[in-house]
């Protein structure tokens, strides 16, 4: 080792230190602002000042624009005289929803899937393979709005094809871990031992790859968010007149020069989540490397 | 004449967020500085034509290009009067009201010189009517002598004939005191005999145009009719049709002078921007459509075959509520028939007010305490959270009934046989009958027009008694009791009359708003320095 290189090994641990302190800041700042998000999304009929749906007779000025933020309405109205907040704090429900579930079970299929991909290999890890591929080579929206013109949009819908077209990227990356995971010591041990390629799988494989399943599961939430917000900002999402972030723009985005407010809102709330779902899988990474 | 096209706007493009970014421009509008040919009219529209031949023309702007091209016997003026076009004058009738004999102007020839002959209008109107050409507007024809074996294909006699070059003559099965106006509808106009592919696409044409471009899915460029010389004489050299341009973008197109007019008329979401612009004050023209919006509440399928349901369905929509989403532009609508029909109730009291109270009690009396779910069919423009989706679902959410959307292929709407679904009507031609026959009798169930399915003997009686009687008074109170016998059936809730709100460049003069369907005659219109 040279000279240079033994002045710079005392400086490494500290950085390291500091980049794992970020990384923890990180985590706990945007878990923070998650929690927030689905503590409004859950608590939403408590916490919403009025039904999102209704439409209030007063809502409207006499010339029938959306009303500016008020003690009745603090936000102001929508176009149709719906109280803008109460909108706001159940726009999110929809997408948490789809984007909470169609993730968990894109994760489960994908694990699943990726792990005898990796280890069985041979024509099971040929079908699979080719099959994510075929899935990954469409454009992930235009694929996504076509099938869901084809069985009209509906919640469960959204859900089925959204986890329907997510897995194959959580498989994919399992199936790349096993590849490296199946050529260790452990796995070779447990063979030698006697365990069943099920259980070795199960047992052995999948628990060792729980952490990348974990932090692809949350930035695929983040995706989801946005392809949910995209899908119904399309108007093939979320119908009307449930509350939802990305029909809220859709609806009002012909109201941005007269009332900016009706789109700033739910797209705020769409970055903002984003980005805190995205930094929350980022940071759990960062810290699960360094550990 | 159901039609898809509304001033309701559900536009999702990003033109739309441009459009109100440009909003607060304070620049007159279009002075025409920009515009690629001065003597162009530039007219946007969302949509595009889906035909120019006038054997086909149902709704849209195709009314109006089809118009610009095409003039038939008669022109319906702004005040609802019969003008003769290519009619030398009017109908001479005979027969008990059963003949219609008329001379037609030797000065109306084709863009290609020859004249326009009795006969054009026979070949016109029998390959309209044959089953192969399967045109929408067959409706418009049923009183002529024989039209529905001829339909069918049973027949080939038909109540049409030349009786020389320049005579025509109808015949008719029963009288019908409104059939001068249909021969103003485009559905009625010549046709130059010839290859149907021609007519659709590079047609010879009788009117004050004729087709110098069309880029499909783009624009249609039209020349004037160098041949053409019946009054009134045409203003604009050139006319422009830019299709698939979002409403909103139009209205930013004719701020920056690259277009002239928006032909869906101005968006809730630009409107009181614009007409909190002073600049643009004199570029704004409003007025009522000849047209009603309906909710059709299917009387064949449960639960609306229960009067009671139907009623409390029509005390439980908030109609004024309604039109203050659109800005209030729109009248609250308690009949059928428009205020500029005769038959009009202005003073017929509304048979049922809204009241969500009583409409909970009707629910409840009809055996639906808990109310129940259902679907909603709506024309495609008026999906995606339009005014008068939201209004319905949230008014019937209140009492108790859980509505599901269904967008619907406009062609297909009333035959869809949805339980309930929007529905709209506008005008033909200047005569209650236009509405009545159109889509409150029983015929109008087999037309498909009818997706209320309202079946009542007694009304379609009294239609056939008041369509045969000559206009006036009688009449017309006749009418005014059809519509009444219509409200207490509840089988339609009329939601309102629409107001269409043009926004034009300040080039643009001369702007009336016609009896019949679509505003613009745009043939009328006047550009400033031409």
């Amino acid at each position: 080792m040279s000279a240079v290189a033994n002045l710079q090994q005392p400086l490494e641990r500290p950085r390291r230190n500091v980049s794992r302190r970020r990384a923890y800041t990180t985590l706990i700042v945007s878990g923070s602002i998650v929690f927030v998000i689905v503590a409004v999304a859950v608590l939403a009929p408590v916490l919403a000042p009025h039904n999102p749906d209704r439409l209030f007779p007063n809502g409207l000025s006499a010339a029938g624009n959306p009303l500016g933020p008020s003690r009745a309405f603090p936000l102001g109205t929508d176009q149709f005289g719906r109280d803008e907040l109460s909108r706001l704090l159940w726009g999110g429900r929809p997408a948490l929803l789809i984007s909470v579930i169609a993730s968990v079970f894109s994760s489960a299929v994908g694990i699943l899937l990726g792990v005898a991909a990796g280890y069985l290999g041979g024509w099971v890890d040929t079908l699979i393979s080719r099959f994510v591929n075929i899935l990954m080579s469409f454009p992930l929206t235009l694929f996504a709005v076509a099938i869901v013109l084809i069985v009209s949009p509906s919640l469960i819908n959204l859900i089925i094809i959204i986890a329907a077209i997510y897995w194959t990227y959580t498989a994919r990356l399992v199936r790349a871990e096993v590849l490296t995971l199946r050529e260790q010591d452990f796995v070779s041990a447990a063979h030698a031992l006697g365990a069943t390629p099920w259980r070795l799988m199960i047992r052995h494989l999948m628990p060792n790859v729980l952490d990348t399943v974990i932090v692809r599961g949350v930035l695929t939430m983040a995706q989801v968010f946005l392809l949910e917000a995209g899908l119904s900002y399309l108007g093939v999402g979320v119908q009307p007149p449930t509350p939802d972030w990305g029909l809220m723009i859709a609806q009002s985005q012909n109201y941005y020069g007269a009332d900016p407010g009706l789109v700033l809102y739910p797209g705020i709330a769409i970055a903002v989540t984003v980005i805190a779902v995205t930094q929350l899988g980022q940071s759990y990474r960062a810290l699960r490397r360094r550990a | 004449m159901a039609k898809r096209t509304m001033a309701v706007l559900s536009a999702a493009t990003l033109g739309a967020v441009l459009a109100g970014c440009g909003a607060g421009s304070t620049s007159p509008a279009g002075s025409g500085a920009n515009h690629s040919s001065p003597s162009a009219m530039v007219v946007t529209w969302s949509s595009n034509p889906q035909t120019i031949d006038p054997r086909k023309i149902y709704d849209g702007e195709d009314w109006n290009i089809g118009r610009s091209l095409y003039v038939g016997l008669y022109d319906i003026s702004a005040h609802g009067q019969l003008v003769p076009m290519v009619a030398k004058s009017a109908p001479d009738i005979s027969d008990h009201g059963l003949v219609y004999t008329i001379h037609l102007n030797p000065k109306a020839v084709w863009s290609n010189g020859q004249p326009v002959t009795a006969q054009d209008f026979v070949y016109a109107l029998r390959t309209e009517l044959s089953s192969q050409f399967q045109s929408p507007d067959t409706y418009l024809w049923w009183m002529i002598k024989g039209a529905s074996a001829y339909e069918s294909g049973k027949s080939a006699a038909l109540g049409i004939k030349a009786l020389g070059a320049h005579t025509l003559q109808y015949t008719l099965s029963t009288p019908y005191s409104a059939f001068p106006y249909v021969l103003g509808v485009p559905a009625s106009f010549p046709v130059y005999p010839g290859a149907i592919s021609r007519v659709a696409a590079d047609p010879v044409t009788d009117g004050p145009y004729v087709v110098a471009q069309w880029k499909t899915g783009q624009s249609m460029t039209l020349n004037q009719n160098s041949h053409y010389t019946l009054e009134p004489r045409t203003y604009p050299k050139h006319l422009q049709f830019d299709f698939n341009v979002n409403p909103s973008v139009g209205v930013l197109r004719v701020e920056n002078g690259q277009a002239d007019l928006v032909a869906d008329g101005i968006p809730s979401a630009n409107y009181q921007q614009l007409k909190a612009n002073s600049q643009y004050a004199a570029d704004i023209t409003a007025g009522y459509q000849p047209a009603v919006i309906l909710l059709a509440l299917n009387e064949r399928v449960k639960p609306f075959n229960n009067p009671l349901v139907r009623q409390a369905v029509e005390m439980a929509i908030n109609k004024k509520h309604l039109v203050k989403l659109m800005n209030g532009r729109a009248q609250v609508a308690n009949g059928v028939l428009p205020p500029s029909l005769p038959g009009f109730g202005s003073d017929i009291p509304n048979p049922y007010p809204f009241s969500p109270t009583k409409a909970k009690v009707l629910l409840k009396k009809a055996g639906y305490p808990h109310g129940f779910s259902t679907t909603l069919g709506l024309a495609s423009e008026q999906t995606g959270g339009s005014q008068i989706e939201t209004e319905v679902e949230a008014d019937l959410k209140a009492i108790g009934i859980q509505v599901t959307a269904k967008p619907l292929p406009t062609e297909a709407s009333a035959q869809a046989q949805m339980p309930m679904m929007t529905y709209s009507w506008y005008m033909d031609y200047p005569d209650p009958a236009d509405f009545v026959s159109g889509f409150l009798t029983s015929p109008a169930i087999v037309g498909g027009s009818n997706p209320a399915f309202l079946n009542d003997p007694k009304l379609d009686q009294m239609e056939a008694r008041a369509s045969a009687m000559p206009l006036g008074a009688a009449r017309t109170a006749l009418y005014k009791q059809i519509d009444e016998r219509a409200m207490k059936d509840a089988a339609y809730v009329p939601l309102f009359y629409p107001e269409l709100t043009y926004f034009h460049s300040s080039r643009i003069h001369g702007f009336t708003y016609p009896a019949v369907y679509f505003p613009a005659i745009y043939s009328q219109l006047k550009i400033s320095g031409n």
